[in-house]
């Protein structure tokens, strides 16, 4: 009888290793890291100091539904305007912001931006410390009346080396489009 | 590249020169199982009254040398056949065949493990790889070892993840049998692995047909068996230890097994085994993928009990890894991935180096199945299978590594960045935790000596926990049920069988959308009938004919009902469609097997005739828009469909030395909906090897030289414009493998070295996922030791 107990011992063993675990993982639900939800441009007219700030917003983050508001951005022919651009976390409360990310990291991003049918010029204000330009802060004329769009983009590197001020990183943080109409 | 083939031509000269050098009084042939043909690796022939003896081994073959002339008596023998004698008269060169037949009684006395009929019956359309062939195809994955079996392709997510893609099928088209229940995953994408150890020391194989009715309702592509080989009964100790290297990714691993039987005196054995491996990052003709390297680790303890007539069996599996994954492959937004393709590699090159950083999987899966199998009477047996398994999978993506300080000045926000940060690069972006549990009850049948019958009833419960912020599939709850029967009949040359299932399967999901706190339930209930018939006929003793009519069916998986995120690999949204149904199909298989002295040819042909096929579809009119840009849609559609396709397997003996092998493989796959091919088809490919078996020198025995090329075609069946990129183009690769066995004192040490993309071509595979960003791996040499350690 002993020894019908010794062998069964391992298998004994093994059954009893199953009610040690758990059917639940112990991971958090979501995960703190940051998401760009709320892309916002605010431009001020040179002369006369009023500002008007455009969103682009996807509420939910990405994937879900798709962005809840873009903006059209109004420009004149002729004026100049100085702009400058906020990253905001809009999935939490209260709304984060993710702008000074950028702003201590200058050597590890980039702002490009592409306006159609060359509507407008623009011209990046902030360069970080190899002087190679980042984009927070710009500089806008409005070239010829017309509708087109804006193209924002932001290119992190992880390697700041890897930064020219010319060529994109692979790694794209944002990638916006506003329509733009100039009259 | 001509002074390559020069070189090569040249080495297969030098070698046939070596080879006819000697020559002794040699009988060598081959064994086979009588009625499938399948050679048997591992059969011993010995000349009776005398010590000289042979193994059977890779597809078979024995060799004996120096016999004395004259007229011999030789025993083959092999577990399970009955052992037969063979008068031969020999003189310088002797050619034979032996076929065994398998016993149908048990063999109580020499096997542990009580299974009777172990292999499958013989209309089951099994393809079981020999331990030769397994031992000397071991690669870095599981799936490597596969690659031995016609049919089977591989899906390739760099060099540390494959997947095995049967007749067109893979994932939760496939079941993987582990230790007798079927291994439960997460299979639905195309980046997860089935968690085996690659040298896992049971035997593999592929079964299709009827018998495929055991094993539920996945099952409709066929199902692959990794089955323990019976523990031994001998009271000592004994096993092998296996080391390999490789070279490309300077990859090291090793495996030992040890196992006996009378353990405290009693009906008791026991095997054990321990494996790991680590690689660094793996090498293309161009340049290195950077953070392509992994790490494994996988245990296994089986243990086998007899109590009268019962056996009982428990078999323990541990596997864990963490595969790193190539980091240009994991990108920001559809525009990134241009620009990646347009560059064809990496933007920056980098050293090898063995760190495994960011993306990454972190892996394990653990694994219990308790067997219970005896006589209830003469002609009745019972089988009981509990299984208990649980898979951890954790991704860790590159883009969480990131985070914004809070504070008001920058001394604040640093701190609060690294600490959050390094609180984040804990945790995984996706964790999920599967259990799963089995139970199985079958009943066994020999109604008359040629009519057999195995009839069951199984359940399963599988629960899934995710956690994490990546929403490609929820948590749920599903159960099982089945019943099942499978019946043989033997008559003379002919065999018939044929089998029924019919299994229902409840799903509760719980879907928690992204940026929303709430959680909406689902209530899903899937039944449906699976049914198959064989017969296979062996219509002269050199020709057999198979053939297979089934239906079978798979319930849509969790992801293709509720998936809802990126994959960044491929920077695309996958959304899913919890309206779907399962899918059917009806499949027909035929075979013809010709083995005249000296060809082996196995040829099958398939048909899948699918009712509401599940795959993903871009839609263009509706792209993902989020802050990164715009992505493109793939949704989950559920369209008629037909794979088809051949595959064919030639071993051909020229001689007593060289033999010629053929492999090929021809797939297509159409939606007859859409009336446009389907996606992620294997390419025609092939290979034709040449093998020598060398005569003994300088010690080494049953020595081998194989050169091959394989050669696969364009995929040119495609829609043009709804990929990144058109196919790659087509390629060959040569490879070169030789080995042998030392005898050092009373062991056998096996070693071989094996040469693969000889000459380091630069080329992409269509089923590899890389193909967007990067080239293939270059030139690899493995270099394999077995060592058994005797006691």
């Amino acid at each position: 009888m002993t020894h019908r107990v010794r062998n069964l011992a391992p298998f004994i063993a093994m059954i009893l290793m199953l009610w040690g675990c758990s059917e639940h993982s112990h991971g958090p639900d979501g995960h703190d890291h940051d998401v760009v939800s709320r892309v916002e441009v605010s431009l001020v007219g040179l002369l006369s100091a009023d500002t008007t700030t455009y969103v682009w917003e996807d509420a939910d983050g990405a994937g879900g539904n798709n962005p809840n508001r873009i903006d059209t951005i109004v420009l004149e022919v002729g004026k100049t305007y100085v702009g400058s651009l906020r990253l905001l976390n809009s999935t939490v409360s209260p709304v984060e912001d993710l702008t000074s990310g950028v702003r201590d990291d200058m050597d590890q991003h980039q702002f490009f931006f592409t306006i159609t049918d060359s509507l407008a010029t623009i011209t990046i204000q902030d360069y970080d410390d190899r002087s190679l330009p980042v984009g927070l802060s710009i500089g806008l004329v409005g070239r010829k009346a017309g509708t087109g769009s804006l193209g924002i983009e932001l290119s992190h590197f992880d390697d700041p080396t890897q930064k020219t001020g010319v060529n994109r990183s692979d790694e794209t943080d944002v990638s916006v489009t506003f329509p733009l109409v100039v009259r | 590249m001509h002074d390559h083939q020069r070189l090569v031509c040249a080495l297969i000269a030098l070698l046939l020169a070596v080879t006819i050098a000697a020559a002794d009084t040699h009988i060598h042939g081959i064994v086979r199982d009588s009625a499938t043909r399948q050679p048997l690796a591992g059969a011993t022939v010995i000349v009776e009254g005398t010590s000289l003896g042979a193994v059977a081994a890779r597809d078979g073959v024995f060799h004996l040398h120096d016999v004395p002339a004259g007229r011999l008596r030789l025993v083959v023998s092999y577990v399970y056949y009955v052992p037969r004698t063979i008068d031969v008269v020999a003189n310088d060169d002797v050619r034979i065949e032996v076929l065994l037949s398998q016993q149908l009684a048990p063999m109580r006395e020499v096997v542990v493990q009580g299974v009777r009929r172990q292999s499958a019956t013989p209309t089951q359309d099994v393809v079981m790889l020999t331990q030769a062939e397994v031992d000397e195809h071991r690669g870095q994955t599981f799936a490597d070892v596969l690659r031995q079996v016609p049919g089977i392709t591989v899906m390739q997510t760099g060099p540390s993840i494959a997947k095995p893609m049967l007749h067109g099928m893979t994932g939760t088209r496939l079941v993987t049998l582990n230790a007798g229940i079927a291994q439960e995953g997460q299979q639905w994408g195309a980046e997860h692995a089935p968690e085996i150890d690659p040298f896992t020391p049971d035997r593999i194989g592929v079964v299709r047909g009827p018998a495929a009715v055991l094993h539920g309702p996945n099952s409709m592509g066929g199902v692959i068996s990794v089955e323990p080989r019976p523990l031994t009964t001998s009271t000592s100790w004994m096993g092998d230890v296996m080391l390999q290297g490789f070279m490309n990714n300077r990859q090291g691993a090793g495996s030992i097994v040890a196992e006996r039987g009378g353990l405290f005196g009693t009906p008791l054995s026991i095997r054990m085994q321990a494996s790991g491996r680590r690689a660094g990052d793996a090498r293309t003709p161009d340049y290195v993928l950077r953070n392509s390297g992994f790490a494994e680790a996988a245990g296994a303890v089986d243990l086998g009990l007899r109590l009268g007539q019962w056996s009982l069996t428990s078999h323990a599996r541990g596997f864990a890894t963490t595969l790193g994954i190539y980091e240009g492959s994991h990108l920001g937004n559809p525009a990134d991935l241009q620009r990646a393709i347009e560059r064809g590699g990496p933007a920056t090159t980098s050293a090898f180096s063995y760190d495994i950083g960011r993306p990454r999987q972190e892996i394990s899966h653990r694994l219990l199945s308790v067997q219970a199998t005896g006589p209830v009477s003469d002609a009745d047996r019972l089988r009981f299978v509990y299984g208990w398994q649980q898979n951890l999978r954790q991704e860790f993506d590159k883009h969480n590594a990131r985070i914004v300080g809070r504070g008001d000045d920058l001394v604040e926000r640093a701190r609060d960045s690294i600490e959050r940060l390094s609180r984040a690069l804990a945790t995984p972006a996706m964790e999920l935790l599967l259990t799963t549990y089995t139970a199985d009850l079958r009943w066994e049948r020999t109604i008359l000596d040629a009519w057999q019958s195995q009839t069951g009833i199984s359940g399963t419960r599988q629960v899934n926990d995710r956690s994490g912020s990546v929403f490609l599939v929820p948590d749920y709850l599903a159960h099982g049920v089945g019943a099942y029967t499978l019946q043989t009949l033997m008559m003379g040359d002919l065999m018939l069988s044929g089998g029924l299932r019919y299994d229902v399967r409840w799903l509760t999901a719980d879907i928690t959308r992204r940026g929303s706190r709430d959680t909406v339930q689902q209530n899903r209930t899937f039944a449906n009938l699976a049914g198959s018939i064989g017969a296979a006929w062996n219509a002269t003793q050199d020709v057999r004919l198979s053939v297979n009519v089934g239906t079978g069916w798979r319930p849509p998986q969790v992801n293709e009902l509720y998936a809802n995120d990126v994959h960044h690999g491929v920077a695309l949204y996958e959304v899913g469609d919890s309206t779907l149904r399962p899918e059917r199909n009806l499949a027909i298989d035929a075979g013809v097997d010709v083995s005249v002295r000296g060809l082996d040819l196995q040829v099958t042909a398939y048909m899948h005739d699918l009712d509401g096929y599940i795959y993903a579809v871009p839609e263009p009119g509706n792209p993902t828009v989020t802050v990164r840009g715009a992505f493109p849609t793939y949704r989950f559609i559920q369209h008629d469909a037909v794979i088809g396709g051949i595959d064919m397997k030639a071993t051909w003996a020229v001689s007593e030395t060289w033999s010629v092998l053929g492999t090929l493989a021809v797939v297509r796959g159409q939606d007859v909906e859409r009336d446009v091919p389907l996606f992620m088809m294997p390419a025609d490919r092939g290979r034709i090897a040449v093998h020598a078996h060398l005569p003994d020198v300088l010690g080494l025995h049953d020595a081998f030289v194989e050169a091959g090329c394989t050669g696969v075609r364009r995929q040119d069946r495609f829609v043009s414009g709804e990929d990144y990129v058109d196919p790659p183009a087509g390629y060959a690769l040569l490879d070169l493998a030789a080995g042998g066995t030392i005898h050092l004192g009373s062991t056998d040490i096996r070693l071989s070295c094996t040469v693969s993309n000889l000459l380091d071509q630069r080329y992409r595979d269509y089923l590899s996922r890389f193909r967007y960003v990067a080239l293939d791996s270059g030139r690899d040499i493995v270099l394999r030791l077995a060592i058994p350690l005797n006691h």
